[in-house]
């Protein structure tokens, strides 16, 4: 967008205001494009993965061989399902708890980068947006929990609000690292800094060069124990096994959606596979360097002009091949292993994943203090 | 939602909130208005393992008090008994633990041969120990897989039904179905092993040694796994013995008690085999790993048992008593009680005749059944999760239970 | 051990009061009177020599009259209730009867020596229709609650309905 009203109004003289509505509106169709054509390869992964995993086949007829359509047939049929509102239900909480589930992951990738120029906002707060428009989701699944009037679905809301406050901290405790390091709060800014040159000119020539910092995983110890605890706490967030308790279907028979069919099932659906992207998303950007393709050596290709718009695609398919590979990862720990229980999960976020992210925190103050990236005395 | 909410008579009365102003109590202790919630599991649901309804009274997490309401299956199945011969009641015996539906038939005829004074041949001895045999891997597969579903990790139980369904493809060879197999009749078998049915079965046991192993690391030693049953359920030998406990539920309470040891029926005392027993490896003995490790621990007895049973058999041989005319059968007047070492704990026949073509009393001492009983003392004090484990632990078929 | 072996052991005891062997074709039992039948139970369970710790089966029948050929009454009408009881350390089966007048099927429970007697009795309660004294909660357990009749008698008549639903065989399938 930040490029898009620019653009607009040099090239095409356009005003200002309508290149900015024009844009704005370019935005949130690109979003929403983006959040259901993800959904939709992102449960065709899941299933296809999980078919491996198996010993099965998975979907394989519609859509040529390998079911790639498959998501898009269950989808038609959800939404020419009756929309069932249990008769005890609170109606209008019912009927509005999906959508503020949705809101909270699609907001979140309003301020997702995707390269140096494709994406939707520039927000300074990137890291803070996100993290905070994410906790949203769970709002909605309180509601739904509460408004359906079954004890089971209050059971699986009840879960999901401790346990998802519960690992809020360490999540944003992780995060906290790299922001240490980086000294802000922009996605993008945090992406550059993972490709600064390593002889700290501004403007440097050449194709590939050694980068000063390299992944902010491999930056220091801390940071790679940062990256750890994010990823576990960013499980938890998105309900995903070992930490899938407010769904837990042998439990909880599915626990807050239990009530919920055609449609509005369809947007918790939804929800779930748009919060693995954003949280896939940030550890690829924080973490893994973003659109950077190797660790330690940054590749510098010209993103202006024509090429520049060949170069950011390029980028933007790296930065999508990282957050897929994270989502995969996701999808691999939830059909390998069992259900944690409820007070583990609580011992494992307050017992050892928020004290080991102090500490980390901590350490990293204080190696950036000391100015050493591995050991003291080391460097 | 306040309706929804049943408010438990055993409760402590409710206590008015404080206001601003109130004296406070003396130790500054401000109660928390806690609600016990009654909610229902069962009849459907997930992990009841059919139409078990257990009331389950929760405080929070914790399960305080669990009442199993069981009966919605019942098809008065010891009425059947007495209205059907006995050659007929053979089938119906599939239906009650219908994972097991070959053990099923194979305590029932057994029952019957004992009041008809039937001698059955050894090679249809030697048949229906491997299929028996062949059948306790299937529904141990079955139990172990489905106690995964139960804890969340879905991938294990594709793995066991993968065996699973290469011995119900075996089953399906030699008797022409693959769930109720009616297999084994009174006085034999139905009928010999096809050519190269010994070979295959052979086959799989060497393949399934392997992936036993494989399976293993998935679930098994699942650090996750672990901690979600060891010292989960812990059930004494001797609350086990007082509860009627039979079976792998008996042995992981640490007790080495074997029907096919204690009691040999057909010819079990001709085979080697070990009778493995809850050492409580993870945790506490007799907790829920215990249980499921002595099922897995089974399993591979049941592969040494096959072998030497393939290797002992005749090759050729009667496969059906001589004095068993099927189409008038009459037992002899008397009663007799004969159990046997089923998947799931003793099942036993009594059977009581008075020299009629139908038993004139038929009762089925069903292992599920004895195990039930002991959730109501076991659950209150656990979590909710919790009641999961130990409701897939015991490993019940509610086709047994309501008969 | 066998159930004569057992009977000379009780009599040792002093606890053979009330106790005859049941001789059947097969399966021999120990025959115990209805008073006695608790005490005799508890005695096989607690006694070392028996060690009879499992319950295995409470089984009630109803016993009809009925004579042969010529006659002669061959078996009373009645009740019979029958208890087997393994010993896990010293693997013998007993089995213990006891024979209920047809006016009046009543016997004490075991449900406080045997918990796993509870489901048994409640069962044996439910089809059968013998009712055991002192059992905490003898409530129907496989049929539903309200049923009328006990199925395992010989003299059950089927319902015609129950809680509004026809029961007969041929009755005519409900039109919506």
């Amino acid at each position: 967008m930040d490029t898009l009203v620019p653009w607009l109004t040099g090239a095409f003289e356009w005003a200002t205001s309508s290149a900015f509505t024009f844009s704005v509106i370019v935005a949130i169709l690109a979003v929403v494009g983006f959040v259901s054509i993800w959904a939709m390869f992102a449960v065709w992964l899941e299933r296809k993965a999980s078919a491996d995993f198996q010993v099965r086949i998975g979907p394989n007829r519609v859509g040529g061989r390998f079911g790639l359509l498959q998501t898009l047939a269950d989808g038609l049929k959800l939404a020419f399902k009756e929309d069932l509102i249990p008769g005890a239900a609170d109606k209008l909480l019912f009927a509005l708890a999906p959508a503020v589930a949705f809101c909270g992951a699609f907001a979140a990738f309003a301020a997702l980068p995707f390269s140096p120029a494709i994406s939707a906002v520039d927000l300074n707060l990137g890291v803070f947006f996100i993290v905070a428009v994410s906790a949203i989701g769970v709002i909605g699944v309180l509601m739904a929990g509460w408004s359906s009037n079954n004890k089971w679905s209050l059971y699986g809301a009840m879960r999901e609000a401790a346990q998802l406050i519960s690992y809020e901290i360490p999540s944003a405790l992780a995060l906290m690292v790299p922001i240490l390091v980086t000294g802000s709060l922009n996605l993008k800014e945090i992406v550059a800094f993972q490709c600064l040159p390593s002889d700290g000119t501004l403007d440097k020539e050449g194709l590939f060069y050694w980068s000063n910092s390299g992944w902010l995983a491999f930056y220091s110890p801390w940071t790679f124990v940062a990256f750890v605890i994010y990823y576990v706490a960013s499980l938890a967030e998105c309900k995903r096994a070992p930490f899938d308790l407010p769904e837990a279907e042998s439990e909880l028979v599915s626990g807050f959606h239990t009530e919920y069919s055609g449609m509005r099932f369809s947007f918790f659906f939804l929800e779930e596979y748009a919060m693995m992207f954003v949280v896939s998303a940030i550890a690829a950007l924080v973490f893994l360097g973003g659109w950077q393709p190797l660790p330690f050596v940054s590749l510098n290709l010209p993103t202006s002009g024509f090429l520049g718009f060949g170069a950011n695609l390029f980028y933007a398919g790296v930065f999508l091949a990282k957050a897929v590979f994270l989502v995969w990862v996701q999808i691999w720990v939830r059909w390998t292993v069992p259900r944690m229980r409820v007070d583990q999960v609580m011992v494992m976020g307050y017992k050892y994943l928020i004290p080991v992210s102090l500490v980390a925190l901590l350490m990293m103050a204080l190696y950036e203090h000391w100015d050493v990236r591995y050991l003291p005395g080391l460097f | 939602m306040a309706d929804a909410m049943t408010s438990n008579a055993a409760s402590a009365p409710a206590k008015t909130l404080l206001l601003p102003g109130d004296p406070r109590p003396p130790d500054l202790h401000v109660d928390v208005r806690t609600q016990e919630l009654q909610i229902n599991m069962g009849p459907q649901h997930p992990s009841t393992h059919g139409v078990l309804r257990v009331a389950i009274w929760v405080d929070g997490e914790i399960v305080t008090r669990a009442e199993p309401d069981i009966g919605y299956l019942h098809r008065c199945a010891e009425k059947i008994g007495e209205s059907v011969s006995c050659i007929q009641y053979v089938p119906y015996t599939d239906r009650y633990d219908y994972l097991a539906a070959m053990n099923n038939n194979l305590g029932y005829c057994l029952a019957v041969e004992k009041v008809a004074e039937v001698e059955v041949p050894e090679k249809a001895q030697y048949v229906r120990t491997v299929a028996v045999e062949l059948n306790r891997i299937a529904s141990h597969l079955m139990a172990v897989g489905t106690y995964g579903l139960d804890l969340g990790a879905f991938t294990p139980f594709f793995y066991a039904f993968r065996e699973r369904e290469e011995i119900l493809r075996l089953l399906e060879w030699i008797c022409g179905a693959r769930l109720t197999y009616n297999f084994i009749r009174i006085g034999g078998v139905m009928r010999d092993m096809p050519a190269g049915w010994a070979a295959d079965v052979r086959k799989f046991l060497d393949v399934f040694e392997e992936r036993l192993d494989e399976f293993n690391d998935l679930l098994t030693h699942n650090h996750i796994f672990v901690g979600r049953t060891a010292n989960v359920g812990v059930i004494p030998p001797d609350m086990a013995i007082r509860y009627g406990l039979t079976g792998p539920n008996l042995r992981g309470s640490g007790l080495r008690y074997d029907l096919r040891r204690e009691q040999p029926y057909l010819l079990y005392d001709r085979f080697q085999f070990d009778v493995p027993v809850g050492t409580g490896l993870k945790g506490q003995v007799g907790d829920c790993w215990d249980r499921y490790w002595v099922r897995v621990l089974e399993m591979r007895e049941c592969v040494r048992i096959i072998r030497q049973a393939l290797d002992q058999m005749p090759a050729t041989g009667e496969i059906m008593a001589k004095n068993v005319r099927h189409l008038a059968f009459k037992s002899k007047p008397g009663e007799g009680y004969f159990g046997i070492e089923n998947p799931r704990g003793e099942l036993g026949y009594y059977l009581i005749s008075d020299g009629g073509a139908n038993s004139y009393r038929s009762r089925i001492r069903a292992p599920s059944f004895c195990s039930l009983s002991i959730l109501e003392s076991m659950l209150p004090g656990t979590m909710l999760a919790d009641a999961v484990a130990i409701i897939g632990s015991i490993d019940i078929v509610l086709g047994e239970v309501d008969r | 051990m066998t159930a004569a072996e057992a009977l000379e052991q009780l009599r040792k005891d002093g606890q053979g009061d009330g106790v005859e062997l049941f001789a059947g074709p097969k399966d021999a039992a120990l025959l115990v009177r209805r008073e006695r039948v608790k005490a005799v139970l508890r005695h096989l369970r607690d006694a070392r020599a028996f060690g009879c710790d499992l319950l295995v089966m409470v089984t009630g029948t109803h016993l009809t009259e009925k004579k042969d050929a010529k006659g002669v009454l061959v078996r009373a009408a009645g009740f019979e209730v029958i208890w087997h009881l393994r010993s896990v350390t010293q693997h013998h089966l007993l089995a213990v009867k006891c024979r209920l007048p047809i006016d009046d099927p009543r016997v004490d429970s075991v449900a406080d020596l045997w918990p796993a007697a509870d489901w048994h009795e409640r069962e044996t309660w439910d089809l059968v229709g013998i009712t055991f004294t002192g059992h905490p909660n003898l409530r129907r357990i496989l049929l539903p609650e309200g049923w009328e009749g006990h199925p395992l008698r010989k003299d059950y008549v089927y319902p015609k309905e129950f809680g509004g639903i026809n029961l007969e065989v041929d009755a005519p399938w409900p039109t919506p």
